[in-house]
């Protein structure tokens, strides 16, 4: 343990001395020296040769010795040509470093890599007297970064929080890298689709394979990127954080002088202002201005919602469509396609995509025809057991809202509400019942769904449960027994709230918000720790047996009917059909 | 004026020459004077008639300004209102006038006189301020707070003090000086107005000279020795009287006493019949009696070796007073009910517990009288005053019962007494079974378990008193009394053995406090006898023995619930019988602690739900075994109809939750689900509420288990979890195997692998047991109103499944049968319904709401009546400050008045001053001025020039 921790000091300090050698110019193979330690299997001694070679490029990158000259003879091109050499593999090494198994090295070489991009920026701004961005160079780290088999959730953190949720360029430069990145890979996924097609041979599948593991990794790290992005600029003024520099020097420098003469007009309004002064000033440098940035934002999500998708990001990306990208979209009518896709998918799909689309219809004019068909369809069985069942039913208490809806159409979707009550968990029984309330309130002409005095000559039901059409399934004519055995519901909260019907309809309305967030498990906890003042009653009933083969039943007059209608009376064979 | 002035008058009542009678007799001019016939509100005021008590003059003229009617001023109302009260429509400005200057005088100009000036002196003299206070009243304050403050810095110890010292009968002696009775007849209260003839005598009509002397005698202060042999007299008397009453009594009771005897004579006191013990009593009474007689026979020893002088005429009383003592009293009815009466009782009990719990199963409160924990008060409480008759005309004595309870003596009480025989008994009887019956059948063995455990609920349930009157009666017939408790037990029990190896369950254990600690205890004994060790342990800590063993049973409970879990997940196979008889312990302990049974099993639940919510269980998201049997016990122990209940419903709540969330992976699980679903079914068997997670899942798992072809005909109408289409679990030969019972250990326990399971024959038993279940609930819910919407995704499963050709028979007639019910029970509800439309608001139409006029009985306009109470209070409010702010400017502006005046007055003064000096000076120099121009003349004159 000793030797090693010996070891490893002695190569620190040798480190520190090659590093300080190099201020000369004669001693630049140190560099490959310490390159060399850094490749090195030793965590520590690597962090400490990155860092110390990065000190040492940085100086000579600002000095401009980086540079590849052309002229290849003289002494002076050999050496700085060399030098890029060296500074190449270095860089490699480092995007090498980020796919490292160890968040502790990952961290580090994305620092270093992010802060050399500002050194390499900054020399070519000096370089061309003009703001440039060395996107080049940057294009290098998105790739390593999305490619990046164990993408780490500190990595990710790093990322986001010290650069891309911080710095405005980066994060545009960013959109568009991967934007590219996932253009060129549309064409060799759709390349190897076609090869795969012609021959299926075995080794060609794993490839294949092989390539959509890859892809699926690709497409999770960017997804897990975009995600967290969140300081997308809603206004011109608000970009004014860049990690290589102001691209206007000049404009900075007024709107600091002036901060109230640029805040309060947005963007737009400001480049037709200028516009119409007759191009008073040059215009603004394309990174300040806010258009710019959502299509980059745009043209980065359409190409990740290109390709094919896993369900659990497809899910997870419609999660947060409506509040963190249609927003920041310069047109967000470029999404219409995919989201009546995933409308006309159904299931927990459309419950999803049911936001987004709201949200094109009420803010982008998007006319959906037959919207409350595809609505009425979504109430299916499976609706209330999903997770996301609060955010459909708040969705729909709002489309339901209208009290200018035909009540056949109401009635449909009350009928369909209180059949789905019968497989319903207790949780989701109360919004139903709520809803359903509300609606007859809200409707008084379906009332006669609870009350009816005459007596209707129709054998069966006449609502068409298999109808997919709202308004033809003659709910109206129906009548909701449902709402009768969901007042013998066993959780006696589900039962008490179900007798509203019975009784006068003097509430104006339930607060649906009040009934959307419950589960099992909060049902549970509450009746769990409720306080027990009194006594709880007690069986007073000696049990016989544990499992008793039959089972005494209340010799009430009904059962007995029963009883004798069927010689084998059900619950007798109960516990029989155990061997203990 | 005069019409004015005659109106305050009418007011006030009575002619002026009365009025002017009496504000004379109230300013004391006339009537009597002495301080003691003013009323004690007078005095506590300071009443101003007081005011100058000795000068007349200043008195009268007082009383003259008040008669004044010139000084009055009356405000005449232009419209008399009914019930309206005007304030102020007479006054008298004059005199408020000067009121109200003199009080400025006295505050306002002292301020204005000090102002700009600091320093000064503060007069603290008591009463100084008052104006009420006469200069003697002040005097005489003063000088009670000197003597107070003296006294209060001398300590209590003060021997100095002497006054105080003197007492009699614990009062001062200086108090009693002043002690004359003869003067002081009327108190001070009633006195009033009436005048003591001793005063009249004195001083109306002057008064006569003869009674000078009389008076003199009579109004002297008696003399301490006078007053002393007064007191003496009348103790003397009292003591007369007090002996002259007891003599009286005496002869009364004398006389009682002469006629007793011949009363005596027709109660039979000589021969008391040798009574038989009442068996209940056997034991007791044996040895009370045995008691008496030992004592007897010492007392007959001792009369015969000492004769003394003092057995005299008492010595006959006594011992007739002892006989009394252990006489019979009135034979109580301690014959055995009949067994219809028990009977009867029983159902009567059952009856009042039903209805309570049907009352809770419609969510309403328990009636207080019948909810069984109370009913159990109420019948111990009937108990106790069984035991304690009520009090009769002849009972000599309500101790009595308490001696002989002492007498027992030996340190045992009646209760040791019958635990110790209850707990011997059952041990014997428990013995003979277990040891020489080993292969009894099982029902016979479950009957046995019943009977001995219903003795038991017996001891621990409600009616204790009962039973122990059942033991004594039992122990009584048999004719021997116990005495202790294992010996002869122990003696006997041998012989009865069969078992080889000498086997015995010991009769007392400690109480184990934890499980670890209980299954020390049962290291030696087999698991059959679990039940015997938890049920002796019951006996010898039962909370009736001894308080304090409540904890201990608290902690047993928890153990047997722990031990009920354990031995369902370790035995194999489950030892059903041996879990019953426990779970019947579990239900007779939480008779006696319903608080600590709840709380135990509400843990229980809180660990399953926290343990599925954290997904502990890596095999299986269905409850283990253990949790299953505490789930069975706990709708043993508790009423699981109840609307609402503290444990019933989040264990049912847990239940479902499992059912419609934890995600199906194999027959274990599905079989687990089964389980869960046909306690619910126990659960529901009288209330019949409706579960929609019970349906669900039976669909879900026939679903699961049909075959591949057969699953994709199935029209799924119930909620179908993600996983389901790509779970593979499929009856793949549908003729293969013929169903089976579904086997305990390996479906609920863990401990066998998976691949001792026949998954065919598994699959297809589970198929079966699904159908005949969907039969039960069927039945359950077949009077609920929407049956036909209920069970329709039911119905079109089954009929899948039924499809299917090559069914085993057996397989083939269950879901035949199945479906066929079904069918016939949707018909039967379709048509009931159209029988019967649906009418929800079918109710007495309700009354328009009607604002009936209020009428306010004496109404007056000076009040407000409004109805908002917050305005009323608001408006009061304003009024109030309104009122203030007006008198607070009209003050302000006098005192600006006033002290303009006085300002006006001082320049006033000033300038007086001023010019008298200004006059003065001037007249000097006047003077001086004309003695100049005489001198200066007189000069002139002789200088002669005239």
């Amino acid at each position: 343990g000793s030797r090693k921790d010996q070891d490893y000091k002695d190569t620190i300090q040798r480190i520190k001395v090659l590093e300080s050698g190099l201020g000369d110019k004669s001693n630049l193979n140190n560099l490959v020296e310490i390159f060399e330690i850094a490749q090195g299997s030793h965590g520590g001694l690597t962090s400490a040769a990155i860092h110390a070679l990065h000190r040492v490029y940085t100086t000579l990158l600002l000095k401009g010795e980086l540079r590849r000259l052309k002229k290849e003879e003289s002494a002076k091109a050999t050496v700085s040509n060399w030098l890029r050499d060296n500074y190449n593999s270095y860089i490699k090494f480092l995007c090498e470093l980020l796919r490292h198994e160890e968040p502790g090295l990952q961290k580090p070489a994305l620092n270093i890599l992010i802060t050399l991009l500002k050194s390499e920026s900054e020399f070519q701004t000096s370089l061309r007297k003009k703001h440039s961005f060395a996107n080049d160079f940057y294009v290098r780290v998105v790739d390593a970064v999305l490619r990046n088999p164990n993408f780490s959730q500190p990595l990710q953190a790093e990322l986001l929080g010290k650069y891309l949720n911080v710095y405005d360029d980066l994060r545009y430069y960013f959109f568009k890298n991967t934007s590219h990145l996932y253009c060129s890979d549309i064409i060799t996924s759709a390349l190897e689709s076609k090869d795969s097609s012609e021959a299926d041979t075995p080794k060609k599948k794993k490839a294949k394979n092989m390539s959509n593991e890859k892809l699926n990794m690709l497409m999770q790290n960017t997804f897990s990127v975009l995600e967290g992005i969140r300081t997308m600029p809603t206004a011109g003024v608000e970009i004014d954080e860049f990690w290589t520099g102001h691209p206007d020097p000049e404009y900075a420098a007024k709107a600091k002088e002036d901060p109230d003469a640029f805040a309060d007009s947005s963007d737009e309004e400001e480049e037709v202002a200028k516009e119409v002064a007759g191009k008073k000033g040059p215009r603004k440098h394309m990174l300040v201005r806010l258009s710019v940035h959502k299509k980059a934002l745009q043209t980065c999500w359409l190409a990740f919602m290109k390709m094919p998708l896993s369900n659990d990001l497809y899910k997870k990306t419609l999660l947060i469509m409506h509040k963190r990208i249609i927003p920041h979209m310069t047109d967000p009518r470029l999404l219409m396609d995919f989201l009546t896709d995933s409308y006309n998918a159904g299931g927990a799909t459309a419950l999803l995509a049911l936001n987004s689309l709201f949200t094109l219809i009420v803010d982008y004019n998007l006319d959906y025809p037959e919207f409350y068909h595809k609505l009425y369809r979504l109430l299916d069985a499976n609706v209330l057991h999903l997770k996301y069942r609060s955010r459909f039913f708040r969705l729909l208490d709002l489309f339901l809202s209208s009290s200018h809806l035909p009540a056949s159409l109401i009635a449909a979707f009350i009928k369909r509400m209180a059949r789905l009550s019968l497989t319903a968990p207790p949780a989701g029984s109360v919004i139903l019942i709520a809803m359903i309330y509300n609606l007859l309130k809200r409707h008084p002409s379906c009332m006669a769904l609870i009350h009816r005095d005459e007596i209707t000559d129709m054998e069966t039901d006449v609502f068409d449960e298999s109808n997919p059409d709202p308004y033809t399934c003659n709910a109206l004519n129906s009548s909701l027994w449902e709402l009768q055995t969901l007042a013998e519901h066993y959780y006696p909260n589900v039962a008490t709230l179900a007798k509203i019907f019975t009784e006068q309809f003097t509430k104006p309305s339930y607060n649906l918000e009040d009934f959307l967030d419950h589960t099992y498990g909060t049902f549970l906890d509450k009746e769990l720790t409720r306080k027990r003042k009194k006594d709880p009653a007690l069986a007073f009933e000696k049990p016989t047996e544990l499992f008793p083969s039959l089972v005494k039943v209340g010799a009430t007059d009904e059962d007995d009917e029963t009883a004798n209608d069927n010689l084998e009376d059900p619950s007798a064979v109960k516990w029989s059909l155990w061997a203990f | 004026m005069v019409a004015a002035g005659a109106n305050p008058t009418r007011e006030k009542g009575g002619s002026a020459l009365k009025r002017l009678k009496n504000s004379l007799k109230t300013a004391g001019i006339i009537g009597q004077t002495s301080r003691a016939s003013l009323s004690k509100k007078d005095k506590k005021r300071g009443n101003p008639s007081e005011v100058g008590k000795h000068d007349r003059a200043e008195k009268l003229n007082l009383i003259k300004g008040e008669m004044n009617p010139f000084e009055m001023k009356v405000t005449n109302t232009k419209f008399e209102v009914l019930g309206r009260k005007v304030k102020g429509a007479v006054g008298k400005p004059a005199l408020t006038k000067q009121v109200g200057e003199d009080n400025r005088k006295k505050t306002l100009l002292k301020e204005m006189k000090n102002k700009g000036k600091a320093g000064g002196i503060m007069d603290k003299r008591f009463g100084e301020e008052n104006p009420n206070l006469t200069p003697e009243e002040k005097m005489l304050e003063r000088f009670t707070k000197e003597k107070q403050k003296q006294t209060r810095s001398t300590s209590l110890f003060n021997l100095d003090d002497d006054e105080e010292n003197l007492t009699h009968y614990g009062q001062s002696l200086a108090n009693m000086d002043d002690f004359d009775e003869a003067d002081l007849e009327l108190s001070d209260s009633e006195d009033r107005g009436i005048i003591d003839p001793n005063t009249v005598s004195r001083s109306h009509f002057g008064g006569f000279g003869e009674d000078e002397e009389d008076m003199k005698n009579f109004d002297r202060p008696k003399s301490k020795a006078e007053v002393m042999r007064e007191v003496i007299a009348k103790s003397k008397l009292h003591k007369l009287e007090r002996q002259k009453e007891k003599d009286e009594n005496d002869d009364v009771r004398k006389d009682l006493d002469d006629e007793f005897e011949d009363l005596r004579g027709l109660l039979d006191m000589a021969k008391p019949t040798a009574r038989r013990p009442l068996p209940s009593q056997t034991s007791v009474y044996g040895r009370v009696e045995d008691e008496r007689k030992d004592k007897e026979l010492d007392e007959a020893a001792q009369k015969a070796s000492a004769p003394t002088v003092e057995e005299d005429e008492y010595e006959d009383y006594d011992k007739f007073v002892r006989e009394l003592a252990f006489d019979q009293r009135a034979r109580p009815s301690d014959r055995t009910k009949t067994e219809e009466e028990i009977a009867v009782e029983e159902k009567e009990k059952l009856e009042k517990a039903e209805k309570a719990r049907k009352r809770r199963m419609d969510g309403l409160d328990s009636e207080d009288e019948n909810t069984p924990e109370s009913g159990r008060r109420s019948t111990k409480g009937s108990a106790n005053k069984k035991r304690k008759r009520a009090p009769q005309g002849d009972d000599l004595d309500d101790d009595f019962e308490d001696q002989e309870a002492l007498q027992l003596g030996h340190g045992l009480t009646l209760e040791d007494i019958m635990n110790a025989n209850g707990e011997d008994e059952d041990g014997s009887e428990e013995e003979g079974e277990s040891g020489s019956e080993e292969e009894e059948s099982e029902e016979d063995e479950g009957e046995d378990g019943a009977d001995e455990d219903s003795d038991i609920a017996d001891l621990k349930s409600s009616d204790e008193m009962d039973f122990s009157e059942d033991e004594m009666n039992e122990i009584g017939t048999n004719g021997k009394i116990v005495k202790q408790n294992g010996k002869k037990a122990k003696t006997a029990a041998p012989k009865k053995k069969v078992v080889p190896d000498n086997y015995e369950v010991p009769y007392t254990f400690e109480c184990p406090s934890d499980h670890v600690e209980f299954l020390e205890i049962l290291e030696d004994i087999r698991l059959e006898d679990t039940h015997t060790v938890v049920h002796r342990i019951c006996v010898m800590h039962s909370i009736k023995v001894a308080a304090e063993n409540r904890r201990k049973m608290e902690k047993f409970f928890t153990v047997i619930v722990d031990h009920i879990a354990h031995l369902a997940a370790t035995e194999s196979p489950m030892p059903v019988k041996i879990i019953g008889r426990l779970d019947q312990q579990l239900f007779n302990l939480a008779q006696q602690m319903p608080q600590h049974a709840a709380s135990v099993f509400i843990e229980r639940l809180t660990n399953a739900q926290n343990s599925y919510k954290e997904q502990l269980s890596v095999t299986s998201q269905f409850p283990d075994i253990k949790t299953l049997v505490i789930l069975r016990t706990l709708g043993h122990v508790f009423p699981t109809s109840d609307f609402s209940h503290p444990v019933a419903t989040p264990a049912m709540l847990y239940m479902t939750e499992i059912l419609a969330q934890a995600e199906i992976r194999s027959e274990v699980d599905i079989g687990r689900g089964l389980f869960l679903i046909q306690l619910l079914h126990d659960y529901q068997i009288l209330s019949k509420r409706f579960i929609p997670e019970v349906l669900n899942f039976i669909n879900l798992s026939l679903y699961l288990l049909a075959p591949v072809t057969t699953q994709s005909k199935i029209t799924v109408a119930f909620p179908l979890p993600e996983y389901a289409r790509s779970q593979n679990l499929h009856i793949k030969e549908t003729s293969s195997a013929s169903p089976q019972p579904l086997s305990a250990s390996a479906l609920l326990t863990d401990k066998l692998g998976r691949d001792s399971i026949k998954a065919e024959q598994v699959r297809i038993s589970l198929v079966v047991a699904l159908s005949k279940v969907l039969e039960a609930y069927m039945q359950l819910y077949s009077s609920t109103a929407a049956f036909v919407e209920t069970f329709q995704p039911c119905l079109n499963v089954l009929e899948a499944m039924k499809s299917v050709d090559n069914w085993n028979e057996d397989v083939k007639t269950n879901l035949n049968n199945a479906y066929d019910r079904l069918k016939r029970q949707v018909k039967f509800g379709t048509e009931k319904r159209t029988k019967q439309p649906l009418r929800m608001q079918y109710h007495r139409p309700v009354p328009i709401a009607q604002y009936v006029p209020k009428f306010e009985e004496g109404y007056s306009m000076d009040r407000h009546y409004d109805p908002d109470q917050e305005r009323a209070q608001f408006n009061k409010l304003k009024a109030q400050t309104a009122k203030e702010r007006k008198g607070a400017i009209r003050e302000l502006r006098k005192d600006n008045m006033f002290m303009a005046r006085e300002k006006l007055k001082n320049i006033k003064e000033k300038d007086a001053r001023y010019q008298k000096m200004l006059t003065g000076v001037m007249t000097v120099l006047e003077a001086d001025q004309a003695e100049k121009n005489e001198l200066e003349f007189q000069k002139r004159k002789e200088q002669g020039k005239f």
